[in-house]
């Protein structure tokens, strides 16, 4: 496998097309999900160990799925790992399962595995895929965890069912302060991608980011 | 000339035949394709099924008997074998005693909630007061603390009970933030769980 091509897909699924902050998918269960660091860890492994399967299983058949048929047998192929997952936290993480509830079943429908499904994994050789379906994950875990964290920790005032501080700010448990919390890292990381490196020549810049709206637009 | 012609004309007869196949073909591999790939993740997830269905089971009686020591503590259960048919959604009952002398009823029903089923542990007393309501399984998108103040609205009501969305009283509980689904749904439960104690003891098969 070429060094390059996976430095690329490593930094596209954790910062410059995380599912999240970037490409905006799968807000519901990340609104939902994020008011605790516990629910948003569960969450973001139980996802990531879904779409690594999916993206893999997705690109060993991509030759034998006929075009027609494909999203059906994605969507298949895709409730199937979920369901595996939601009997393995059932059977073994019984608290984390209670936790969230009807969320590890919504996973299925959950537009980053479906889009990484169609738009990476069904291209793509199955190291790539594969390689793609962590990292995204870890991007989508990643992002949903600096939520819980903000939001347990301001929003509860506790840090893993700790309580830490005396302050709580109600909103920001609340669904609105999951969108307060959402938008300002997304202005972030907008920021932080916007804003060009200072020792690199200025072409390169430009280039990373023509590239990046580029599949930007393909996965929307 | 004619010769040309008569060997058109078959060729387009044998290949009449020949052309339905593709189409045919066509069909039954993308229909095959997805019968296929579904087969094979219905063997995958029943044999998963199979490994966790111990764990997950003994998980759940785990939480019934936790949910009758909640809602009816310090007793000795049994379980009741002639359940009423009259009511809704009653998946077990269970006659509490204490020392011999009777306390009463622990009624485990199924309501539908905002996201499917919704399983609840309800203790009635002798006098047909609700001691507590347990939720044992559910698939609503509230949390588990937002339940539990929920349910800690139930004990001491007798009687039906009713949803305000404003505020509780003798024969109302209050609603979560207004939010009606979940809070019908459990209501519902508990309320079916007295009728059962009540054509129960009444029917005379207590």
């Amino acid at each position: 496998m070429d060094k390059t091509r996976m430095k690329e897909i490593v930094l596209n699924g954790l910062i410059l097309q995380n599912p999240i902050l970037v490409l905006f998918l799968g807000m519901c269960s990340t609104l939902a999900v994020s008011t605790s660091l516990t629910n948003a860890l569960g969450m973001g492994l139980s996802t990531t160990m879904v779409l690594i399967c999916s993206n893999v299983v997705i690109s060993l058949l991509r030759k034998a799925i006929p075009k027609e048929v494909r999203i059906a047998c994605y969507v298949v192929i895709i409730a199937g790992f979920v369901t595996i997952v939601e009997l393995c936290l059932k059977a073994y993480l019984p608290a984390l399962s209670e936790s969230l509830g009807l969320f590890i079943p919504l996973i299925v429908v959950n537009c980053i595995i479906l889009g990484r499904a169609e738009a990476f994994a069904s291209k793509e050789t199955p190291g790539y895929a594969a390689l793609d379906g962590l990292s995204m994950g870890l991007g989508f875990t990643g992002a949903l965890c600096i939520m819980g964290f903000i939001r347990e920790l301001l929003g509860s005032g506790s840090i893993l069912g700790h309580e830490i501080l005396p302050v709580k700010v109600m909103l920001l448990a609340a669904p609105c302060g999951g969108f307060l919390v959402l938008g300002s890292l997304v202005a972030l990381v907008q920021y932080l991608r916007a804003r060009p490196p200072k020792e690199t020549p200025k072409a390169e810049p430009e280039a990373v980011k023509e590239e990046v709206a580029v599949k930007g637009g393909d996965a929307q | 000339m004619m010769d040309e012609q008569v060997k058109e004309a078959q060729q387009t007869e044998t290949q009449a035949p020949k052309k339905l196949n593709p189409q045919v073909l066509y069909y039954v591999r993308i229909i095959g394709t997805l019968f296929v790939i579904t087969a094979i993740v219905a063997v995958l997830l029943s044999l998963v099924n199979l490994l966790t269905k111990p764990t997950i089971d003994a998980l759940a009686e785990e939480k019934r008997l936790a949910a009758l020591a909640e809602v009816m503590p310090d007793a000795q259960y049994e379980a009741v074998t002639q359940l009423p048919t009259d009511v809704d959604g009653l998946i077990a009952m269970t006659r509490a005693t204490q020392n011999g002398s009777a306390k009463g009823y622990c009624v485990q029903v199924s309501t539908n909630g905002f996201g499917g089923a919704l399983e609840l542990m309800v203790g009635v007393d002798e006098n047909g007061a609700i001691t507590g309501v347990s939720i044992l399984s559910h698939s609503e998108t509230l949390n588990t603390n937002r339940h539990g103040w929920l349910v800690s609205q139930y004990p001491g009501h007798a009687g039906e009970v009713l949803v305000s969305k404003s505020q509780a009283d003798a024969t109302h509980i209050q609603a979560i933030s207004g939010a009606t689904v979940t809070s019908n749904a459990v209501t519902k439960g508990v309320n079916n769980a007295l009728k059962a104690v009540e054509s129960y003891t009444k029917g005379g098969l207590g």
